[in-house]
């Protein structure tokens, strides 16, 4: 068996005429589409196309998703198979009811469809609409419909799975490894650099493409770890320690970047001399990387993990001001995360080269999602509109099909929420897989007409489906899906086969028309251009801050809950979603605004999140009850200058807030300073020994990083020319 | 000159709906004027240009099929 990531030696070391990796795909995918046509009819199945579909669907090349994809297509269509029986049985014989009851059905699919199992309910919304108006086509044979469609996604599945593992089987635990290893690689780096930066022997940090190629590697292990679990033992039975190391190295991104982010704070401080232990964790965690890359390897370990001490050096600390204290405090508690939370990777990572399954309880806790009250996963606004953009075009395409019945007559309800489904995936593509079926649907058409007619007999059939799939396959790979599925959709398939010249250009109209409808109903949801989106986006997350620093204190009732529930999930989401529309954003139509300019942009705002975040978890904290009784007039008055400044970037991302706001802002921690002296002087505490004390300087860390964070976005938001975003343009 | 050009087209034995090909030359032309507009920085005059570019293709279309195809 070869692995993924060997495919090049492996190439290397070939003979003249062997065969390229990327043309045993194509074979594989093509072999599996005829053998698959074969069986569907050679038994008479009711509609070949089916089966073929869910082969061109799941066979990957290369990375090879294939065998888990085609697990999270069966348990969709098993999915869609039951609630669309249960429909049709609650609903006989009355369309406006039947519509009614699908709506909330596939309203739930479409809004679940993210993270990494969305093909998952992509496929249980679009074969539920499927089955539900199969009625129409086939009175009375909906058991029927929804069985031979079941079935043939099956033995679709089944197909590709035998001819995969035997024919030039590929696997991925290589291309996990490798991934791991690479992964392990860019975090060590990111620590290097991040101590550098801290210690202020490098004003730079890491690199935005370390930075960027560390969050691809997090996903890709991710994604891989199920996938090669699908695949192999090796990997099955030490699951858990793959994915608690995931979760570590997902944890250490996040830690890793709010100590970069925050660094600015700490530039006047010679940290060394504060955190005389800071080389020493730095060269400890550079050695836990290079022991976790050995012993991935296979090699036996060779060093245990050291204690290393963080403590405070007094003498160091007294010049320093209380909000520099803070910064300190806030500092150390994130180096003291990252040792941690490489340990545990460390740890993992022996577990999985000893075959050692992490136990369920013992496993490192992973990166929770938020929950709201009674344990509620707070409501997700961006899938909340992909649900109401999926019903709504559910409805229109019904009510077309229902009063016009243009060509496609009932198509109309399968194919367009269909490609709304899609289109909400990604919705950030919006208009890109829509355009590439424009294509593919093109080259159906030359294929029906020029050749399929012209064959007799499934030799000659099967040639020409191989071919086909091959030449996609091998020659565009990057549009492979669009043109098989287009191609068996516009040939259809079956044991008696008839040519219709009408029916092709009225197929070929029908999906036009489909797909301008649906694109036309994207603008319900707003516009598709990126710097649009991307201004809503600002002016949304500036709404969650306001809200969340107005609302600090813990809600009591449910509704309370719930609010605050959304919005710190809108704070944590959002400049994810953010950076993936930013990418979208033509650098060329708006030169005044660079990537670079967008990034740093984003990075404010990544700051500004962490930063809230923190304040909410260190709320219910004893040294919050200082804050709040003895500072309790100045923290009060700090945070309506916050407000203030997060409600005028909520309505104007690039209001400035201006002179005195921004004097307040900082000036008002000199007076708050002066407070905090005072008070400590009053009570002759010995503040750093003190784990109380500790609390508090970190709490005041966190206020004072809010400030801070406001300030640094106001500085990116100055450099952003927004007019050129907000002008008007044609798509 | 206009009144050479046949109110049909045939491809391959095919008659096509005059309305059709205006529509598929309106959509075009559509097109060119929004990439234009875009290219000279007047789009920003509309005031929502997703509706400037149907009534383009409109326009576009019921004037070939007024002056040039006779749909």
């Amino acid at each position: 068996m070869e692995s993924a990531t060997t495919a090049g030696s492996i190439e290397q070391a070939r003979p003249a005429f062997a065969l390229s990796g990327k043309a045993k795909e194509a074979i594989k995918v093509g072999l599996a589409i005829v053998v698959t046509y074969w069986l569907a009819l050679k038994f008479s199945w009711m509609s070949p196309t089916w089966a073929g579909i869910a082969v061109a669907v799941i066979s990957q090349p290369g990375e090879g998703q294939s065998l888990y994809k085609g697990l999270l297509r069966a348990i969709g269509t098993f999915l869609a198979f039951f609630s669309s029986l249960a429909l049709l049985a609650l609903f006989p014989q009355d369309r406006w009811m039947l519509f009614v009851g699908v709506s909330p059905v596939l309203g739930y699919f479409a809004y679940k469809m993210k993270g990494e199992n969305d093909y998952l309910w992509y496929v249980a919304g679009f074969v539920t609409v499927m089955i539900i108006t199969a009625g129409p086509q086939q009175p009375g044979h909906a058991f029927e419909f929804a069985a031979y469609r079941t079935m043939e996604t099956l033995i679709g599945i089944g197909v590709w799975a035998v001819i995969s593992s035997l024919l030039w089987p590929v696997t991925n635990l290589g291309a996990l490894k490798s991934a791991t290893d690479a992964l392990l690689d860019a975090q060590r780096q990111v620590a290097q650099h991040g101590f550098e930066l801290i210690s202020g022997r490098e004003g730079a940090g890491s690199p935005p493409e370390l930075l960027a190629q560390e969050a691809q590697l997090v996903a890709k292990v991710g994604s891989l770890i199920n996938v090669a679990a699908s695949e192999t033992y090796e990997v099955r039975t030490v699951r858990r320690s793959w994915l608690a190391l995931q979760q570590a190295s997902l944890k250490f991104m996040h830690t890793a970047n709010r100590l970069r982010l925050g660094a600015e704070d700490l530039e006047k401080i010679d940290m060394d001399a504060v955190l005389p232990g800071l080389a020493d964790l730095s060269a400890e965690l550079g050695a836990r990387f290079t022991e976790a890359r050995s012993l991935l390897t296979g090699k036996p370990s060779t060093r245990p993990c050291r204690d290393v001490s963080l403590e405070v050096d007094r003498q160091a600390i007294e010049p320093l001001d209380h909000f520099q204290r803070a910064a300190v405090a806030v500092a150390r508690t994130e180096l003291e995360q990252l040792d941690a939370q490489t340990r545990s990777m460390v740890d993992s990572v022996g577990d999985i080269a000893g075959g050692r399954q992490v136990v369920a309880g013992e496993a490192p806790q992973s990166a929770k999602p938020l929950r709201g009250p009674a344990g509620l996963r707070p409501i997700d606004r961006d899938q909340l509109v992909a649900a109401a953009f999926v019903v709504t075009s559910l409805w229109a395409s019904a009510l077309i099909w229902i009063y016009v019945n243009p060509p496609g007559h009932v198509a109309w309800v399968q194919f367009v929420p269909t490609l709304a489904l899609a289109a909400m995936r990604m919705p950030h593509v919006r208009f890109f897989p829509l355009r590439v079926f424009v294509y593919a649907y093109l080259v159906g058409v030359v294929v029906y007409v020029f050749i399929m007619p012209h064959l007799s007999g499934f030799v000659q059939l099967g040639a020409l489906l191989f071919l086909f799939t091959y030449l996609t396959d091998y020659y565009f790979a990057a549009g492979r899906m669009p043109l098989l599925l287009a191609m068996f959709i516009m040939l259809g398939i079956t044991n008696e086969q008839s040519y219709d010249f009408a029916g092709m250009a009225n197929n070929y109209l029908f999906t036009m028309m489909g797909i301008m409808m649906a694109f036309g109903l994207t603008y319900m949801i707003g516009s598709p251009r990126p710097e649009k989106t991307f201004l809503h986006q600002t002016q949304r997350f500036f709404r969650s801050c306001e809200f969340l620093v107005s609302h600090l204190d813990p809600p009591e009732s449910f509704v309370g809950q719930v609010r605050e529930a959304y919005y710190r999930n809108v704070l944590r989401t959002l400049p994810t979603k953010m950076g993936v529309w930013a990418k979208r954003i033509d650098a060329k139509a708006f030169p005044k605004n660079s990537p670079e300019q967008v990034a740093g942009l984003l990075e404010a705002l990544q700051l500004l999140a962490y930063r809230v975040d923190d304040l909410l978890d260190g709320r219910s904290s004893s040294a919050a009850k200082v804050l709040a009784g003895d500072l309790g007039d100045s923290v009060r008055e700090w945070r309506a200058v916050v407000d203030q400044a997060f409600h005028q970037w909520s309505e104007v991302p690039e209001a400035d807030p201006g002179p005195e706001l921004t004097e307040r802002l900082s000036g008002h921690s000199t007076a708050l300073n002066a407070r905090i002296e005072q008070l400590i002087n009053h009570s002759g505490r010995d503040e750093i020994s003190d784990a109380e004390g500790r609390s508090f300087y970190r709490l005041l860390g966190t206020y004072r990083g809010v400030a801070r964070a406001g300030l640094v976005y106001a500085k990116e938001a100055r450099a952003i020319d927004w007019a050129e975003w907000r002008e008007e343009r044609f798509e | 000159m206009f009144d050479l050009i046949p109110n049909e087209f045939a491809i391959g034995g095919v008659y096509l709906p005059p309305l059709l090909v205006c529509g598929v030359f309106g959509l075009i032309l559509a097109t060119a004027t929004a990439n234009l507009l875009n290219k000279y920085r007047l789009a920003r005059y509309f005031f929502y240009p997703p509706l400037v570019f149907v009534a383009f293709a409109v326009i576009y279309t019921v004037l070939i099929g007024t002056f040039i195809i006779r749909a």
